[in-house]
């Protein structure tokens, strides 16, 4: 039986130079919920997520996932357990086909081409993007760009998707699309999603619970409704932008 | 579409393997020779261009697999194929320990210890006087018996790696290495250890690289430190460009068409490195995915099957 608790996150810090890009952060995540991380550019939402999944070392602190300590392992090694980050400027093998890209995705899970041929299929099928297998990914439209790189995440069905302003970009219809497929990727396979993104519309609508960041420190935590009125997030956060 | 290529490539080989049976003169023997392993050193140098690293340290193992190869024939008396693959495990197994420790941090680290890697072995060279120090080491000949065939042996071997290597690059392994190129953060999100893998295409592609120098010895029966300088690898780049980097194949014409070109250069004297030099900036101005390319446009315009998964 897994733990309650997927990750922990406790009294992160990273620092670069003088600049303290993340101060002893404390969060969990919990099994099966979409948690939002939310905060302002430069809060250190993609900082966090670099040393959760292991790209760079934390200045302090630990990260637990499942109950085990992987602070400072190496990213191959953290996400063969089963966590699985994408970036925020582009996850994606350019000059690779889609079939490719999540084909690649599946190399260290599965041993034979067949079961990662079927498991490529699959995440395609589920993705909408069977079409489009054999297109090289560079010159895919940005929305399907997109869905190519959560497709490389999903394709390993990682119990932790850390995803990284996955929305940028997209359109009315592709977001909606899109947030259905998270809530499939939750609902039937039991992953549990870590979601960074600007699209307030979309974190309020698709997130269990939120945390919020601001300038690397930890601001509020809670339900959508609740952030949405806290007077800190207001000022802080909505308050400065548009 | 693949069945046409694949029936040239046999014919090709086929003619090869035949016509350097026969070959009558030395020089077109020679030649044989020269052009087989040139084609087989490029291939070498595109393996390791699939993660997007410049293997100029190629001209190292070049001589390592010579060296080696050299040593097993001249001073232990082993069989050939055993002097080959002493060759190709000497630079393969030296080529795991560079790696290691060069293809860790990104950048053009790996590029430059290897100008220093290649400089560094022409010096142990030039002061080991066992193996000739800087005259070089002389009477590395295949057994007489062989001699006659040495030629159709060297085309043979050549395929055969040829083969491996394209083999080896269109498996899922293969896939690896190009996706490294392409974003290697990427790769270590899905569980592959980007640098270990690495060091495994830098250790194949050198194992390969150390069966040319071993034949490239046996072949020239003379070697020494002056033969493996970087320019080695200048002279395969330059293969590759004009040949084109997209297909196994493109290093397969650059280094046949740009081998048996430089034999006019010959006769340029000192001016064969301008030869070189000329050859590689007519190649990326003029032929962008060079003469593989050119031929893929005038043969259909459609492309030839590269990826699987189809
Ligand atoms: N590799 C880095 N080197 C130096 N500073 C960095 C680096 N990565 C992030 N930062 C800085 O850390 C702060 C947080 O950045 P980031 O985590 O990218 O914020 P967010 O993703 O929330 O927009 C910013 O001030 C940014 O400039
Ligand atoms: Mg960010």
């Amino acid at each position: 039986m897994e733990p309650e608790i997927l990750l922990k996150v406790e009294g992160l810090t990273r620092h670069f130079g003088g600049l303290a890009a993340v101060s002893d952060l404390n969060f969990e995540v919990r099994r099966g919920e979409i948690l939002g991380l939310i905060g302002p550019n430069g809060a250190g939402k993609s900082t966090t997520f670099n040393v959760i999944s292991g790209f760079h070392k934390p200045t302090a602190g630990k990260v637990y996932f499942v109950g085990e300590d992987i602070t400072g392992r190496n990213p191959a090694r953290i996400s063969r357990k089963g966590l699985v980050r994408t970036f925020q400027h582009g996850s994606l093998l350019r000059e690779m086909t889609v079939y490719d890209n999540m084909l690649v995705a599946t190399i260290s899970l599965m041993r034979t081409r067949p079961e990662r041929d079927r498991r490529v299929r699959e995440t395609a099928e589920m993705l909408h993007l069977s079409d489009q297998l054999h297109e090289l990914v560079g010159n895919l439209p940005h929305g399907l760009q997109r869905m190519v790189s959560i497709a490389i995440a999903f394709s390993r069905r990682s119990r932790l998707l850390c995803l990284d302003e996955p929305l940028t970009g997209l359109n009315q219809i592709e977001v909606a699309s899109a947030l259905a497929i998270f809530r499939r990727i939750r609902d039937e396979f039991g992953s549990t999603i870590l979601l960074v993104e600007h699209n307030m519309k979309a974190v309020m609508e698709i997130c269990d619970r939120i945390v919020v960041l601001d300038h690397g420190v930890f601001l509020a935590q809670g339900r959508p409704i609740e952030i949405s009125q806290n007077e800190a997030v207001i000022s802080a956060y909505l308050g400065k932008r548009k | 579409m693949a069945k046409l290529p694949r029936a040239l490539l046999v014919a090709a080989s086929l003619c090869a393997v035949i016509g350097s049976y026969f070959s009558g003169s030395d020089f077109a023997a020679n030649l044989i020779i020269w052009v087989a392993i040139n084609v087989l050193m490029t291939a070498s140098f595109r393996f390791v261009l699939l993660i997007g690293e410049l293997n100029f340290a190629m001209a190292g193992f070049v001589g390592i697999g010579a060296y080696a190869g050299g040593i097993a024939t001249t001073m232990y008396h082993l069989p050939l194929a055993l002097a080959l693959l002493l060759g190709a495990a000497a630079a393969g197994l030296i080529s795991l320990v560079v790696g290691f420790v060069t293809l860790r941090a990104k950048g053009a680290y790996f590029l430059l210890v290897s100008f220093a890697f290649t400089e560094v072995l022409r010096l142990i060279y030039s002061k080991v006087d066992v193996i000739g120090g800087n005259s070089g080491m002389i009477g590395i000949f295949p057994p007489a018996y062989l001699a006659r065939f040495y030629p159709a042996i060297v085309v043979l071997v050549v395929l055969f790696f040829l083969f491996v290597l394209y083999r080896m690059e269109r498996s899922d392994f293969g896939k690896i290495l190009v996706a490294i190129r392409n974003n290697d953060d990427l790769v270590q999100t899905v569980g592959i250890d980007v640098h270990l893998t690495k060091v495994w295409c830098l250790g194949i592609a050198s194992f390969v690289t150390g069966i040319c120098g071993a034949l490239l010895a046996h072949a020239n029966n003379v070697i020494s430190p002056g033969d493996f300088s970087f320019l080695v690898a200048v002279y395969t780049l330059a293969y590759l460009k004009v040949g084109g980097e997209s297909h196994i194949l493109g290093a397969v014409l650059g280094a046949i068409v740009l081998t048996l070109l430089a034999q006019y250069a010959l006769g340029f004297g000192a001016y064969e490195h301008i030869f070189y030099g000329a050859a590689i900036v007519i190649g990326v101005l003029l032929l962008p995915d060079g003469l593989f390319g050119l031929a893929q446009r005038m043969l259909s315009g459609r492309r030839w099957p590269e990826g699987s998964g189809s």
